[in-house]
């Protein structure tokens, strides 16, 4: 189970770019795309940009009028499957 | 050895085929040939497979794969013989030719035109759209859409038409410009017969202006433009490209890329309207009016 504290990395066969609010993520090994919208998209330009899953929760929190809970329960199910899909992995301390 | 010019990039060919005739260069010069690509046996071991799929190549469904090869990539299609295609895209070999030197079967040729060249024009930086595309005096429209949705229909009706004109109907390739996304027609549209290739004639590349993505709407609707946001444009572009699921992690980035920009710079519809030969007109007025 992902906890808000562990390490992600963006694997080096990822690719992505962002389209408007939303980005469009291509897991170069199996040729799948994955679109992210406008708060998945925000999420993953924090991670992108090197902030740890915490700093990228709490950003969110501050710029969206959602539930502290809610947003730790919806942030970690996205990571959960975006790491099944081999778009992030964990990185052990 | 043949030279062709085929979406404004020389190919050099291991000999004639008879599709991309009109596309033939005649007075190449000689001495100008790039450097061949050693000949790759069927036998060859090959290092390393880069993708393995299904899809229909010359009337039939047929597993490609694709190699890394010495010097570039092979690919090998079941059922037809193994091209190899260098790095730069430029070169093109047959590996095992059936029928002897410099002449092709057809399946052989469809291959040559369909996986082969899709995946040589990537490497070369152009995108093949699986599309059908039109022009007036306001531009290119390029129509994209499922077997069935009337891509050729469409481009077919607006081709015999005061002030329009057939573009391509199978495979269009693209490239990024300084400002918009270009077409480049001179290409042979395996659809359509050698002596009627809607690309002679026309300019070697096009901007477009416009790309529509057809789909079938109730009989009792009238057709419909609807303007789809950056985000559905990309997935339009992604969906809509010919040969991806060949093509290297490298070229993959690449071509995301090229959508990415290609959603911003061009406007993209969806086009919704019944499959009805009395729709066509309203059809063709809509896309005058939509500039």
């Amino acid at each position: 189970m992902l906890t808000l504290d562990d390490n992600l990395l963006i694997p080096a066969s990822v690719s992505f770019t962002f389209v408007d609010e939303d980005a469009v993520l291509l897991n170069m090994q199996t040729n799948q795309y994955y679109l992210l919208d406008e708060v998945g998209a925000r999420l993953w330009g924090l991670l992108r940009d090197g902030k740890s899953l915490r700093e990228s929760y709490q950003t969110l929190l501050e710029e969206y009028e959602v539930d502290s809970g809610q947003l730790e329960q919806d942030v970690l199910d996205l990571l959960e499957k975006l790491k099944e899909q081999g778009l992030v992995e964990i990185v052990q301390a | 050895m043949v030279w062709y010019r085929l979406a404004g990039q020389e190919f050099h060919f291991f000999g004639p085929v008879l599709e991309a005739a009109p596309f033939e260069i005649t007075n190449m010069e000689e001495g100008v040939a790039g450097e061949a690509v050693p000949f790759v046996s069927a036998s060859l071991p090959l290092n390393n497979l880069i993708s393995c799929t299904e899809g229909w190549v010359a009337n039939a469904k047929r597993r490609v794969e694709t190699w890394l090869a010495p010097s570039g990539f092979l690919v090998r299609t079941e059922g037809g013989s193994d091209f190899t295609i260098s790095q730069d895209g430029r070169e093109i070999r047959c590996a095992s030719q059936r029928q002897g030197e410099g002449k092709l079967d057809e399946t052989d040729r469809q291959i040559l035109l369909g996986p082969v060249i899709v995946l040589a024009l990537a490497l070369r930086g152009a995108w093949s759209l699986h599309s059908s595309a039109a022009i007036n005096k306001d531009g290119m429209t390029v129509f994209l859409g499922e077997s069935g949705q009337g891509k050729s229909s469409l481009a077919g009706y607006l081709a015999n038409e005061t002030g329009w004109r057939l573009v391509a109907d199978d495979i269009l390739p693209v490239t990024m410009g300084a400002e918009s996304v270009l077409a480049w027609p001179h290409f042979p549209q395996l659809k359509l017969p050698v002596d009627a290739q809607p690309g002679l004639g026309l300019p070697e590349q096009l901007p477009i202006s416009k790309v529509c993505v057809l789909s079938e709407a109730d009989a009792d609707e009238m057709p419909a433009f609807e303007r789809l946001p950056a985000s559905q444009a990309i997935q339009t572009y992604l969906g809509h490209t010919a040969g991806t699921r060949l093509f290297t992690p490298d070229l993959l980035g690449k071509h995301l890329a090229f959508c990415s920009q290609a959603a911003e710079r061009v406007p993209v519809y969806r086009l919704a309207y019944p499959h009805r030969w009395e729709a066509l007109p309203i059809v063709k007025d809509l896309l005058e009016k939509t500039c």
